[in-house]
């Protein structure tokens, strides 16, 4: 079959953009799974998931990580299963426990760091950052798009469609230089 | 106007899409055409509580049953719509 997987690409956001003391960067993890178990099988789709990761499905708003593979809450019944896991697995293994689908070209992982990486979401994103804990992950709206944000010890990642990447660079961008200019007041 | 998702705690309205009144969770069975044009078209229009439909567009994707003071934006309770669609079976 003919490969159609879209890969990264350098001139979106080659190197790490650095304004004030925030860090914006790509960091596209090597696939994305989608898990979606089917009615009554989560238990089942657990065990084969302990079995072929060492990961259960973490609760609502968790993120659960091991070695080089991560399992996150994604939305009502959908989990994302990311990091170092092929498709072909994972889509044998939970074979007619659920629906399994490729989203590694589908979804583009950034990260903001850096001193005011507080500062700079609160100013693109309504959650409440002080409630979200390491360990936790939250569905919420950034810049207007619906995304993944989980906090990480040096910031934030966020998970945004691959179809909105430009725009949500160009806002954090914006976000990151406004803050820049104030400090510099 | 805040609403309490039971997935994702509380959150912004904007973050929300409103559908419509929560009798649409009510399809009627068969083929009973006065029936089927009352769940279409026929609506209360009450002042007071309503209940509603949302979904967690920008969340968690979930359809919510919303009971909403539609005079004072009052949100009473939340509840998966999944969850009243399985109570009323």
């Amino acid at each position: 079959m003919a490969d159609f997987k879209l890969h990264p690409s350098e001139a979106l956001i080659g190197q790490p953009i650095e304004i004030g003391a925030a860090v914006l960067a790509c960091n596209q993890p090597a696939n994305i799974l989608s898990v979606a178990p089917f009615k009554g099988q989560g238990m089942a789709v657990n065990d084969v998931l302990k079995a072929v990761v060492k990961l259960a499905l973490p609760t609502v708003g968790r993120v659960r990580t091991k070695k080089h593979v991560r399992a996150m809450w994604a939305g009502q019944g959908q989990w994302f299963v990311v990091g170092d896991i092929e498709l072909a697995v994972l889509a044998q293994a939970l074979d007619t426990k659920a629906a399994v689908t490729d989203q590694s070209d589908a979804w583009v992982v950034l990260t903001l760091g850096g001193a005011d990486a507080r500062e700079v979401m609160s100013r693109l994103c309504s959650l409440d950052l002080d409630a979200l804990e390491q360990g936790q992950t939250a569905r919420a709206e950034f810049a207007h798009m619906m995304s993944c944000i989980t906090p990480t010890p040096e910031g934030f990642e966020i998970m945004i469609m691959r179809s909105f990447a430009k725009t949500a660079i160009h806002h954090t961008r914006e976000a990151m230089g406004k803050l820049a200019a104030l400090r510099a007041l | 106007m805040r609403i309490h998702c039971p997935h994702c705690g509380e959150r912004d309205h904007r973050e929300f899409e409103y559908l419509g009144s929560a009798k649409l969770l009510e399809r009627p069975e068969g083929g009973d055409a006065a029936a089927f044009h009352d769940y279409v078209f026929q609506r209360k229009n009450p002042t007071g509580e309503n209940a509603e439909l949302w979904q967690h567009v920008m969340g968690c994707s979930a359809w919510l049953h919303v009971v909403r003071n539609v005079t004072t934006h009052e949100i009473i309770a939340v509840k998966l719509a999944r969850d009243v669609k399985e109570a009323a079976r």
